[in-house]
């Protein structure tokens, strides 16, 4: 056995320490486990109702990626600049500018038209593969720029970076849109792509400084995500759509606009809203994403990095006025205590909800766990493998 | 119970049958607590991680979505992502209210020293990339297999065991460097 192996099964003796963690207090658990089935029985009624709904609901995931409400106003300079843009790309008369724009850097002070003309061609585009293969190769030129300010000892700012994970994002959110045999091929492009990307970055000359360097992780960190996510993809485009919803659905709680985002929705659904702008909607090319999630800068404001659950953030917490989520203070959510003005606490369970002491779902009961050791102890140990009471997952 | 009774129970919890859901919480809060509690240290925010966890599976069921199969996987990559914030936006891991299990046979001293020593090597796993915590927590301290980390994580076993490899490394350095 090496110096190593003996480094490595120390650290993995230490880590099984520590298995044996504080017993759960069976009156906390108990009460945690009743907010979750007041919540379930709440939502329950919101999702018996409107099944059309939910399936607009489950579509604006994805279909709208671009009338989703933006995080950061719109200047109507822009959106005259889009529409001018628009009619340029279109006609070709404004031509001569979006040109000399292509070839500028995040510090020029064309590029705000690069991105804008790169919009346009978006919307314009025939089709959702179109759109997948223009998206891209906005990817890529993200990437380029960056290796070339890299090179040219230019530090990138946030916003540089943030821009490349949030193209990433929608590549795959596009991508996942089309048909099967679609949706490879353009996920094998994406994956091809990446692949050479990262190596280009990781082999990337560039002057020896610490916040470069910082830089390049960073970059080196998104693009093995999103090759990981890709990678998922190939091999399971389901499965990658799953992911994108579990993420999308967590940055949507984490945003606190869910609610929001839900009425709109509904209030489109019904005639009763208006159609978000058509312009700069886009939530992937302007908030602030991911940081190690690994998805964005680290931000405070970045949602999947420190505004999330947060205990006591209170996300989701109900303030909202969106009948169909959040009318009653999230059960489930349960930040901060607040217990003796929750009505699902301290209520008498109503006979035949199924939560008072006769009833299957009675609290009290002792939860499967399997998991513990010890009859008096106050240690849980091991437990929770998948060949114990919670396991069998992926196993027939 | 198995993965075809779970299979089972999906379609159920999708129509909030709430005897189905209450099967799965009773099924997997227990676990998600422990796996929580071993990377968190507070049963507070132990806590907090699973009810969230439960909350956020609710909500994705309630809009049409959450897993088509694997469960299990669903509900621990969930509380993975949820404890992967709570290190970003708490960078100095507290862990107040953590007691020393088996104290009654440790002298104070050595309660102290082997919370100390939980709290250096939490801290260190929480400098680990996301994967690699994941594929550190769920193996060596929660004892699953490889091949159901890799169907969790949908990576194939190599690339887990590559970043399991990349994660002992990366423990050992930084916990030499504290």
């Amino acid at each position: 056995m090496t110096s190593k192996d003996l480094e490595d099964t120390e650290i993995i003796d230490q880590l099984a320490s520590l298995q044996s963690v504080q017993e759960r207090d069976p009156r906390r658990a108990a009460n945690r486990r009743r907010l979750f089935l007041a919540e379930a029985e709440q939502l329950k009624s919101t999702v018996s109702k409107p099944a059309l709904f939910r399936l607009i609901t489950w579509k604006g995931l994805f279909y709208p990626i671009k009338l989703r409400p933006r995080r950061e106003g719109v200047s109507m300079l822009n959106i005259v600049m889009l529409i001018a843009l628009g009619f340029g790309v279109v006609f070709g008369g404004s031509g001569i500018t979006v040109a000399a724009a292509q070839g500028s850097m995040p510090d020029d002070v064309l590029y705000p038209v690069k991105l804008l003309s790169e919009q346009v061609r978006l919307r314009i585009a025939e089709d959702a593969s179109e759109e997948a293969q223009l998206a891209t190769e906005f990817a890529n030129r993200r990437v380029e720029e960056i290796r070339t300010m890299l090179q040219t000892g230019m530090v990138p700012d946030e916003t540089v970076v943030v821009r490349l994970q949030e193209q990433l994002e929608t590549c795959l959110m596009l991508a996942v849109r089309l048909s099967q045999p679609e949706s490879v091929n353009v996920l094998v492009q994406l994956q091809e792509q990446l692949r050479v990307q990262t190596q280009d970055i990781a082999h990337t000359n560039m002057p020896d400084t610490a916040e470069l360097q910082q830089i390049r992780d960073r970059v080196l960190q998104t693009l093995e995500l999103h090759l990981h996510l890709t990678e998922m993809g190939v091999s399971d485009p389901l499965k990658l759509k799953e992911e994108l919803q579990l993420r999308e659905q967590d940055r949507l709680n984490q945003q606190g606009d869910d609610s929001q985002y839900q009425q709109n929705q509904y209030q489109n659904f019904n005639g009763r809203g208006s159609e978000p702008s058509p312009f700069g909607s886009n939530p992937w090319t302007t908030g602030t994403p991911t940081q190690g999630s690994e998805y964005g800068p680290g931000e405070p404001q970045n949602p999947w990095i420190d505004v999330t659950p947060t205990p006591g953030s209170g996300y989701g917490s109900g303030e909202s006025q969106d009948p169909w989520i959040d009318v009653t203070p999230t059960p489930g959510s349960g930040y901060g205590s607040g217990e003796s003005q929750n009505p699902w606490i301290d209520v008498t369970p109503t006979p035949g909800s199924g939560y008072g002491p006769e009833s299957r779902l009675d609290p009290s009961c002792t939860p499967q766990s399997g998991t513990q050791t010890g009859s008096g102890s106050s240690t849980s140990t091991g437990g929770n493998s998948p060949t114990d009471t919670g396991g069998n997952w992926g196993k027939p | 119970m198995n993965l075809i009774d779970t299979m089972d129970l999906l379609p159920r919890a999708r129509n909030f049958d709430l005897d189905a859901l209450a099967l799965i919480y009773d099924q997997y809060s227990q676990g998600l607590y422990l796996y929580a509690m071993r990377l968190l240290g507070s049963t507070e925010i132990a806590e907090e991680c699973v009810s969230e966890t439960f909350s956020r599976l609710l909500k994705a069921l309630s809009r049409g979505l959450g897993p088509r199969d694997h469960l299990k996987a669903y509900l621990y990559r969930s509380a993975h992502n949820w404890i992967t914030d709570y290190y970003r936006s708490h960078r100095d891991i507290q862990e107040l209210d953590e007691k020393i299990p088996d104290g009654g046979s440790l002298q104070v001293g050595e309660q102290v020293e082997l919370r100390l020593e939980h709290k250096r090597l939490r801290s260190a796993i929480s400098k680990l990339s996301s994967d690699q915590r994941q594929v550190v927590a769920l193996h060596f301290i929660e004892g699953w297999e490889l091949t159901d980390i890799a169907v969790s994580m949908g990576k194939s076993v190599g690339a887990v065991k590559a970043l399991q490899h990349r994660a002992l490394a990366n423990l050992g350095k930084i916990l030499k460097d504290r």
